[in-house]
């Protein structure tokens, strides 16, 4: 066939459904009209036992030796008289295992969804279909430590941007049938593999079939990072806090199974999303897992404490100051006054001026290369702060406040985005309208968040709706002995309705 | 299992936020020139009043819309009536606790500026609280009742030696105050136009009775820490309660009110969103497909709120004992009849 002259010959838009042809040079012709004849793709056309095939590949994409060892050399090998296409692709199919992870393709999307992946693509001539062999072996990041979620005495394991490496990761933790994994392309550009993961024994099958269709329905090109998917997973309702968290962690994700959760795995980033998430497991880490109950409870109160200082403190204390001075200690009062009697601004642009300049060094320190990094801190910190005092434009408390609140928003680094716009806001309103106006912003705060839903189940749970069950983990910290016998999944929540929430929402956007 | 289950208000959610009801009602309600026996009585037999006549909203409740869903069933404009007095009532209601909190705050935390500009920023945020809904303000109940314990506790612990040392004495010294009991008296209505209280009848009783008992028993303990704490050496007060969180402290170094305002802020945004948003409801019922209901009697709350004493709802007679009775008991009889009868 001569594809010039055939309208419907498979182009790069329109290859999807088109299937294979019995002609091995057809079928190699189209495939290089696919991909517009690149560069990286590598065709052999070895004849074995008189028939004729070819192995077809990207450069790159997959291992060099194993393919030349698995694949090459088997096939040269094969010793069977005269076969017939057909006898050849049974033989290669049932007495030959040239890689674990074999299937068969009939179409040209399939084809290409496969050697995009890393597999190795077999024809014969006269038969209209192909195998592909996955011998992946491109490039990638060896397992490390994770960079955003530190911790003393838990694995040092962390995702990597390889989806099937982070599926082993999470199984090596949990040997169980009733974990499984749902693996898929989504995206109709880039063919991107999401890997959806759960306790089949505790999760609603609605809800899996409910986040299924919306990562398959997601119109987008291609996915970079898990950031791209989190909107397409969210209900239509605006709120601040998000119902669904990011973990690095294989440790963690393995946690979030067991209390009912589903996990989504994205190739190309470290960062898995799960959902549903609670607004109080911004305040857990793994290490409160690890040491004794009563220290993780004292470090958990430090969190909940870091959190109100971080976005309120410096707003407290310019309302203070502005409005409310008998809420200090006359000597403190006398001090503070003293201190700021030299500063020129008024008190709320100090403080907002301390927070942007805050936000420029951090911006900075995070974008620069790391030995550039820790020179950004040292002339931010310490010699911009001590400069700005001695010249008089900033007073010393207001830098010690402001670097307190910054201090305690690095407790919790999951909430830094939301610590950050508030804590601008509440200094603004605090400014303008005293506590009066951190109140109306503390309600506005937990209005939203009380409003937030993730699959039927409240963010705000189990503090409200309260479920005193689940305060075990909340407001203290059980020991093992107690939390092991506990079974909790988020299910189980007051208020929680994760079997009905896609229907549900279904009706909220009709 | 039940479907709509986030959907529905708990019974321990509507008792926490209508007592928090009932504590703003006496933070903000409660004067010095009201005398103790008699506010105490006055309260004990209103509450009784209001338990009986909830009763037909018991029958009612959890018919599908409720009250006035049950009447919409038979007579659209009978119902569309009834909505509205529902809508005005409640409204009126948040115009009340509006301007009043504005006052407040203006009063004791300003002094300076506009005050109407504090009824604008609590009108917006009560709006903002309506359009979440009546479950979204029911849930945040619980963690201003943390908030508030904590506050209580620490207050006491600072002040324990002052504790002990204090003898309850009456603060209250003239007649008794009609608005006292406003409270529990819109806490009832917005009862009655609530049409998601989770669980049966029996668990409908326990909210509708559980949250008039604690709406009382929150205005008796307030009343009586007031008393206790004030003593008799205080003169008259327009807000006894704010006085008491002062005095309380007085032996500490530092004042901690601005603490205590931050909360009665926040409680104050619940109440008014509960009360807007029970408004919109009750209109919803009738026009369920209309759009800005909340923002419209929200815009009423605000524009009753600040018109002049003399034309405020209360002067008008708009939050007196008949309305009560034809909001609270005529229109859910009416209701439950129809429904019996349908049955």
């Amino acid at each position: 066939m001569n594809p010039n002259n055939n309208s419907s010959f498979p182009n790069t838009t329109n290859f999807i459904n088109v299937p294979l042809e019995k002609d091995l040079d057809s079928n190699v012709q189209n495939v290089r009209n696919i991909l517009g004849n690149s560069s990286d793709l590598l065709v052999n056309t070895p004849i074995i036992c008189g028939v004729r095939t070819a192995v077809i590949c990207f450069e790159g994409m997959v291992s060099g030796y194993d393919t030349l060892k698995l694949v090459t050399e088997s096939l040269i090998e094969i010793d069977l008289p005269n076969p017939s296409p057909l006898d050849l692709e049974r033989h290669i199919k049932n007495k030959l295992i040239l890689s674990v992870d074999t299937v068969e393709a009939s179409n040209y999307g399939d084809i290409m969804q496969r050697v995009m992946s890393g597999f190795v693509i077999l024809f014969i001539d006269g038969i209209s279909t192909a195998m592909c062999f996955g011998i992946q072996g491109y490039s990638v990041r060896g397992i490390d430590e994770p960079s955003s979620e530190g911790n003393i005495r838990g694995s040092h394991e962390g995702f990597v941007e390889t989806v099937r490496t982070n599926m082993s990761l999470i199984r090596r933790r949990m040997k169980s049938p009733v974990l499984q994994f749902k693996l898929f392309s989504v995206t109709q550009l880039s063919n991107v593999d999401v890997i959806v993961c759960y306790m089949a024994d505790r999760v609603p099958k609605s809800l899996i079939k409910d986040i299924c269709a919306k990562l398959k329905n997601m119109p987008l090109e291609t996915i970079l990072g898990s950031g791209y998917v989190e909107p397409f997973l969210t209900g239509e309702k605006p709120t601040v806090f998000s119902g669904i968290s990011v973990t690095e962690r294989p440790d963690v994700m393995c946690a979030k199974l067991l209390e009912g959760r589903v996990g989504v795995l994205i190739e190309g980033t470290p960062f898995a999303l799960v959902m549903p998430s609670l607004f109080t497991e911004n305040f857990q880490t793994l290490d409160d897992y690890n040491f004794r109950p009563f220290y993780a409870v004292f470090l958990r109160y430090i969190r909940y404490i870091a959190f109100f200082l971080a976005i309120f403190f410096p707003a407290i204390y310019v309302a203070a100051s502005l409005y409310h001075p008998e809420m200090f200690e006359n000597r403190l009062l006398y001090n503070l006054a003293v201190a700021e009697e030299g500063a020129p601004l008024h008190l709320m642009w100090e403080a907002v001026i301390v927070l942007v300049f805050y936000e420029i060094i951090r911006e900075a320190g995070v974008r620069l290369p790391k030995i550039v990094g820790g020179a950004v801190s040292i002339v931010g910190g310490l010699i911009i702060g001590d400069a700005a005092v001695s010249a008089g434009v900033i007073s010393n408390p207001m830098l010690l406040v402001c670097a307190i609140a910054v201090t305690a928003s690095f407790v919790i680094p999951s909430l830094n985005q939301q610590i950050t716009i508030f804590r601008f806001a509440a200094v603004i309103i605090g400014g303008l309208c005293g506590l009066f106006g951190i109140g109306l912003l503390s309600a506005f705060l937990m209005l939203n968040i009380c409003a937030a839903e993730s699959y039927g189940v409240p963010v705000m749970a189990p503090i409200s709706p309260f479920t005193p069950r689940a305060m075990g983990d909340v407001a203290v910290r059980l020991g093992f002995r107690k939390m092991a016998v506990r079974s909790f999944t988020v299910e189980k929540l007051n208020g929680a309705d994760m079997e009905n929430a896609a229907e549900r929402e279904n009706v909220n956007e009709q | 299992m039940n479907n709509n289950k986030t959907r529905e208000i708990s019974v321990s959610q509507i008792i926490i936020i209508l007592t928090l009801f009932s504590v703003l009602n006496c933070v903000l309600f409660t004067d010095t020139r009201a005398a103790l026996s008699n506010m105490l009585i006055y309260l004990a037999m209103g509450t009784l009043a209001i338990s009986l006549l909830l009763i037909p909203n018991i029958f009612v409740s959890r018919e599908q819309g409720g009250v006035i869903g049950v009447i919409k069933g038979h007579t659209k404009s009978i119902a569309l009536i009834a909505a509205l007095l529902y809508a005005i009532y409640l409204s009126a209601v948040a115009g009340e606790y509006l301007s009043r909190f504005s006052d407040f705050a203006f009063v004791n935390y300003f002094n300076e500026g506009n005050p109407y500009i504090c009824t604008l920023l609590l009108a917006a945020v009560c709006l903002y609280g309506a359009y979440s809904g009546e479950k979204s303000i029911c849930r945040t109940g619980t963690l201003l009742l943390i908030y508030a314990a904590v506050l209580t506790v620490l207050l006491a612990i600072f002040s324990c030696k002052d504790i002990a040392s204090y003898k309850p004495t009456q603060v209250f010294t003239s007649d008794p105050d009609s608005s006292v009991i406003m409270g529990i008296s819109a806490g009832a209505v917005v009862l009655c136009v609530l049409p998601n209280i989770q669980g049966g009848k029996k668990r409908l009783c326990a909210s509708v009775y559980g949250s008039v008992a604690a709406m009382f028993a929150a205005a008796v303990i307030l009343i009586s820490a007031v008393c206790m704490i004030l003593g008799s050496g205080r003169g008259i007060s327009d807000y006894p309660i704010y006085d008491a969180v002062i005095y309380g402290m007085r032996n500490i170094t530092i004042r901690c009110d601005g603490a205590f305002f931050l909360l009665w802020t926040i409680i104050a945004v619940a109440v008014i969103s509960l009360l807007l948003s029970a408004a919109s409801g009750a209109v919803k019922t009738i026009f369920p497909k209309a759009k800005f209901i909340e923002a419209g009697v929200t815009a009423a709350a605000v524009i009753l709120s600040l018109l002049p004493d003399a034309l405020s709802a209360d002067s008008l007679g708009i939050l007196n004992f008949a309305t009560l009775f034809v909001l609270v008991f005529l229109i859910p009889l009416i209701s439950a009849l129809l429904s019996a009868k349908k049955n």
